[in-house]
């Protein structure tokens, strides 16, 4: 994979590039931030105060090879530490701070299950263990690969690769029992 | 290529980055390949959409921030970095006043050190509070308890006073010294629980390494995460093992009794909800092993009433158990 261009310039102090990267991830950043804060100030300033780092200490960071993915951890890290420091609870697994639930009227648009099987499948998600849950996000919402999420998770790829079939195994009652029963429309229209 | 397709099984598709971003209709190139594999291989047609079903429904709404926001958050990223180049000039070029307003300063904090205050701090029945001290260590303090530091030379002379019950998180710094009236805890950086009540400590290592030092037959032993010791007043240092990634403790709103009569239960029951609880010694005597989720009192004496067959009757603070 491509070294990111931007990143290079902005290695070299190039602030045109450095506001480039800035615009380009910064509505996935806030949106991950929010799922370990709900506070907003929490999550603007531990942003801040990475972009601020990261340009400060240019000089020193290597050539990164997915940005989006460095700028994950680096935000997790610090939400973390944030979190950790004004709740008294010791954790050992980060995910414990990660909040999400699934989209019903997302979900209700693009798929042709109706809304009762809906409520059961995102009952389904909140029951799956929150590092369950933040490795589907990331893969499902951020585009992440296993390889990536491995890395933000700071786990081993086989780890990471392990909770997601799990979590998908889970839900996947959900979804064989609703096409066992329902008068399917394939959804893949293609020439028989 | 071709011959890994025939082997496919719904693991296989929704781990496939490629199937994915085909779903999602959002890579070109994908949705020709899978296009062209789904056609070549129409027996996998039922899987991929069960895949593909899954992956349409696991949607998220999306949180972005304002236009706004963008803006008022680059603009402080800007601020931000401007402050650090002028901090950094600045220091420079004034490094030498600097240097003499540090003298002073440190010679000025000197003369305070001969003022000592003790900081007491006491929780009540049913009442918790958590601390943070100078050097950012924090203590959670459980019912029922107290601690005593001196707030001045914290850094230097990290010694505390404890008795009940406390979870402490340890900067790194100098030695940290927990004092009960059983024992002498040391650390350096660590997490651990510590409990001392009517005579019996129990220590537990969640990280790092805690030191700790019966006070009156001066054994000590030294414990690693994922052990506790025990010092019933007169006996040896006992040494258990717990699991440091799954237990829960009292701060957790979770409490374990393994063999305890029910008399120590009720008493920590009595701590957490300010109450009096009143029974026979038959009753009392009675060993209780489990776990409790401390959420409303009720429940909380259900669970313990229920397996044991016994009942339970509340007038204002105090409980009456009876067969």
């Amino acid at each position: 994979m491509a070294i990111d261009q931007n990143w290079v310039l902005f290695k070299q102090g190039n602030n045109i590039a450095f506001e480039k990267i800035y615009k380009e991830h910064i509505n996935e950043l806030y949106d991950y931030g929010k799922r370990f804060s709900l506070d907003t100030n929490v999550v603007e300033d531990c942003i801040q105060n990475l972009f601020i780092d990261i340009w400060n200490n240019r000089k020193n960071l290597g050539d990164v090879e997915n940005v989006k993915a460095y700028l994950f951890i680096s935000l997790k890290r610090r939400i973390v530490r944030f979190n950790k420091k004004s709740l008294s609870v010791v954790s050992i697994d980060e995910s414990i701070y990660f909040k999400s639930e699934l989209s019903i009227e997302t979900i209700l648009v693009d798929t042709e299950m109706n809304s009762e099987k809906i409520k059961k499948l995102h009952n389904a998600y909140q029951k799956l263990s929150k590092k369950q849950q933040h490795i589907l996000y990331l893969k499902f919402f951020q585009g992440f690969n296993n390889k990536e999420i491995a890395e933000i998770l700071e786990i081993n790829y086989q780890s990471a690769r392990n909770a997601l079939n799990r979590a998908l195994s889970k839900l996947k009652t959900y979804f064989t029992i609703w096409m066992v029963l329902a008068n399917i429309n394939f959804l893949l229209k293609f020439p028989q | 290529m071709n011959d890994k397709y025939l082997q496919y099984d719904l693991e296989d598709f929704l781990n496939d980055d490629s199937f994915i971003a085909f779903v999602r209709k959002g890579d070109r190139f994908a949705v020709q390949q899978w296009e062209k594999i789904l056609s070549n291989h129409p027996q996998l047609i039922p899987v991929a959409e069960e895949a593909e079903l899954i992956v349409k429904s696991l949607r998220y709404k999306k949180n972005y921030p304002q236009k706004q926001q963008i803006e008022i958050i680059w603009k402080n990223i800007q601020k931000g970095i401007k402050q650090e180049n002028k901090k950094s000039k600045y220091f420079l070029k004034h490094f030498y006043k600097i240097a003499i307003a540090a003298a002073i300063i440190i010679a000025f904090v000197s003369i305070n050190y001969l003022f000592f205050s003790d900081n007491t701090i006491k929780t009540d029945k049913a009442e918790m509070t958590t601390i943070t001290l100078p050097d950012q260590s924090t203590v959670d303090l459980n019912v029922d308890s107290k601690l005593i530091y001196k707030k001045t030379g914290w850094n230097k002379n990290r010694h505390i006073k404890l008795e009940g019950e406390a979870f402490f998180r340890v900067a790194k710094g100098n030695k940290f010294v927990v004092e009960t009236p059983v024992s002498n805890i040391e650390v350096l950086g660590t997490s651990f629980n510590v409990y001392d009540r009517n005579k019996r400590l129990e220590v537990m290592c969640f990280t790092g390494k805690v030191r700790v030092i019966n006070k009156i037959t001066k054994d000590s032993i030294l414990l690693l995460p994922g052990n506790t010791a025990v010092i019933d007043i007169d006996k040896e240092i006992e040494v258990y093992k717990f699991d440091a990634n799954k237990k829960y403790i009292w701060k957790d709103r979770v409490i374990s009794f393994d063999t305890k009569s029910l008399r120590f239960v009720f008493d920590e029951l009595e701590r957490i909800f300010d109450l009096s609880i009143v029974a026979d010694n038959s009753i009392l005597n009675r060993k209780f092993t489990g776990q409790l989720i401390i959420n409303s009192k009720e429940k909380t004496l259900e669970k313990i009433c229920w397996p044991m067959h016994l009942t339970y009757k509340i007038e204002d603070k105090t409980v009456y158990i009876s067969e």
